[in-house]
């Protein structure tokens, strides 16, 4: 049935890059691949609605951080940080303009290759220069909530990014602008700024860094990062994130972080010093974050993650103190985590991903988390996308009230998403969640990346 | 002695201070719950008291009157529950009067308790309903993380710079690649 439409709406095939950053390809030229589907304008909203009851899947297909399905198992290939994540390589835009987004007409063998340079290919920089940016605006319906349901942040993310690179020292960053308000703790762990509501200037990484070794596969880098555990996944409030502490919006910590990419092994150790974009000192959290993953063939990888973290003062947790009767942090609080996760491509169009954390913190009793996420991507730069969690952060042993979910009771909760990227560097997503004792909420984003 | 997590990050955004507010222990709903910010706000504070200024209890719940002498004489101005104009007179009447109230009857008037402005260092309020006169006495608000990197030392007491030794570990392994890098060069 999908093969008959997609001949119907004159889908024709393209070669497309493949990738294995542990062969060293790195160049943007495009280098032959499987053929993939495309798609002409007129069939796109008939294929979308058909697309949610097709129950076979196509051969081929492209993804996102799930290009473990374009045997892209490394992330160093195509991003500056070598655990994945924001600022792209050169040879990471034009792989994104080649497979990532959807193609309308076919290429031709003799096309003019993609620019891989910033903003829409206007200029590109030297090669020691990486440049980027982030823009995302939101829109989030609750039905339930009282007045209105609808609200619209225009600017959820605005960032910028960049990496200058000399010989085998590197520093970078990035620098945006992000909304703080109080009783929401987005954005804020990353302000420069001291606004407590209204606009700020966000830093969410900056560091130094040095390549070492013969082939360079070490790499030393100390400043504020991405914290090294799990699934490196754009959902930055799963809930593995979110009880981690681990999510790419605005959890990066100060530190020092050693990174190891092979290519059957990559990993990387970061040594927490603590956010010091928070204060006072007490808030900040301090120990170590750590992941391990293997890479078996082309489509299969898992790991093991690690991390242990005390804070004088916690964050978030707030507790009673009897002796002064008072509402206090939670103090001394030492929070564990250690999981596993796994990604696995069983075919072009489907990418299978999960991750299981233990939990512990001093006072409350054991828990967990985890996610399960199906990537389904009919046609390329069109995604379907199944997410299921499940969580259970532990209650506090003393504690006197019931067990609720999230707190001593499993917690469930389920996404289903739809992620297109239609033009270069350019991305709409749609998610539906259904978080047991949550309002069911309605996300869309509009995504551009310079 | 610890009692029962008050918030979780799964549910970050709703924050803390509304946690605080709205819902802690999953108890019924409290007091007055915009009070605290209220007075923040007015007075003005430089951050949100507990509740234990106006009541005995650190969780108010609806229809606790507030005991404290400190609500006691914004009651005896107007303050009534659950009406934030109400609380906004009240402490325009009394803590920012041109005669400023001192209910502790101590050297220091509430507003000065309040804002700080004479806290020792390393606190940032004064109870108002504790006499000063044999020392200071306690801070009302609960520790807040404060946000930016102008937050980074706003509390001066000692603490251990584990930062100095990360960036000392990244300078050695900075100078360990240049130095790499050098005998690289001379050997070739």
């Amino acid at each position: 049935m999908f093969q008959a439409m997609n001949t119907n709406r004159r889908v024709r095939e393209i070669a497309l890059p493949q990738g294995d950053a542990a062969r060293g390809e790195h160049s943007p030229r495009g280098r032959s691949g499987r053929g993939r589907v495309i798609l002409s304008w007129p069939g796109l909203a008939l294929l979308m609605f058909a697309f949610t009851v097709v129950s076979t899947w196509s051969g081929e297909a492209s993804a996102y951080t799930w290009m473990i399905r374009h045997s892209y198992s490394a992330c160093s290939t195509c991003h500056a940080d070598p655990s994945g994540g924001e600022l792209l390589t050169q040879y990471g835009r034009v792989t994104a303009d080649m497979i990532l987004r959807m193609q309308y007409a076919k290429r031709k063998p003799d096309a003019k290759e993609p620019s891989p340079g910033v903003l829409w290919g206007l200029w590109t920089p030297p090669d020691a220069l990486l440049l980027g940016g982030s823009y995302r605006n939101l829109s989030v319906i609750r039905p339930s909530q009282a007045g209105s349901p609808y609200t619209f942040i225009p600017v959820m993310q605005g960032d910028l990014y960049g990496q200058l690179r000399l010989g085998i020292f590197r520093m970078g960053g990035s620098v945006g602008i992000g909304r703080s308000r109080p009783g929401s703790t987005n954005g804020r762990l990353a302000q420069v700024t001291t606004n407590q509501d209204g606009y700020n200037l966000v830093s969410r990484s900056h560091y130094i860094g040095v390549d070492l070794g013969k082939e360079k596969k070490w790499m030393l880098r100390g400043g504020r990062l991405n914290q090294p555990f799990g699934l490196r996944i754009p959902e930055h409030n799963a809930w593995v994130r979110e009880a981690t502490r681990t999510d790419r919006e605005s959890d990066q910590q100060h530190g020092l972080a050693l990174s190891y990419v092979s290519e059957k092994l990559r990993g990387e150790f970061m040594a927490i010093a603590g956010n010091y974009q928070v204060g006072p000192d007490a808030f900040r959290e301090r120990g170590y974050s750590m992941f391990l993953e293997g890479i078996a063939g082309t489509s299969f990888a898992s790991g093991v993650s690690s991390k242990v973290t005390y804070a004088e003062y916690d964050l978030y947790e707030r507790t009673i103190n009897e002796s002064t009767n008072s509402i206090e942090p939670e103090s001394d609080t030492l929070r564990q985590a250690h999981g596993i996760f796994g990604r696995w491509a069983p075919a072009k169009s489907l990418v299978m991903m999960a991750e299981v954390d233990a939990l512990f913190r001093v006072n409350a009793d054991a828990g967990y988390v985890a996610f399960g996420q199906v990537d389904y991507e009919p046609v390329v730069g069109l995604h379907f996308i199944l997410t299921g969690e499940l969580q259970d952060q532990g209650r506090y042993v003393t504690s006197t009230t019931p067990a609720e979910p999230g707190r001593g009771n499993p917690q469930f909760g389920g996404w289903l998403s739809v992620d297109w990227f239609f033009f270069k560097q350019m991305e709409m997503r749609v998610d539906a969640m259904l978080r047991q004792d949550e309002p069911f909420t309605m996300l869309a984003q509009l995504h551009l990346y310079l | 002695m610890l009692y029962p997590a008050l918030s979780a990050r799964s549910s970050r955004s709703t924050g803390f201070l509304l946690a605080v507010a709205l819902g802690l222990l999953a108890s019924p709903s409290l007091a007055s719950p915009t009070y605290p910010t209220v007075v923040k706000n007015t007075v003005p504070m430089s951050c949100t008291p507990d509740c234990t200024i106006c009541h005995q209890e650190p969780q108010p719940t609806s229809g606790v009157t507030a005991t404290q002498p400190f609500a006691i004489q914004l009651r005896e101005n107007g303050l009534v529950a659950l009406d934030d104009d109400s609380l906004i007179a009240a402490l325009q009447a009394t803590v920012l009067s041109a005669t400023p109230s001192n209910v502790d009857q101590d050297m220091y008037s509430d507003a000065v308790e309040l804002n700080g402005s004479m806290a020792p260092q390393g606190q940032l309020t004064t109870n108002p309903n504790v006499s000063d006169a044999s020392g200071p006495s306690a801070n009302v608000c609960p520790p807040e993380p404060l946000y930016g990197c102008g937050a980074a030392h706003v509390t001066p007491r000692p603490h251990v710079h584990t930062e100095l030794i990360l960036l000392g570990l990244l300078a050695f392994g900075v100078g360990l690649g240049i130095w790499r890098r050098a005998a690289q060069r001379r050997s070739s």
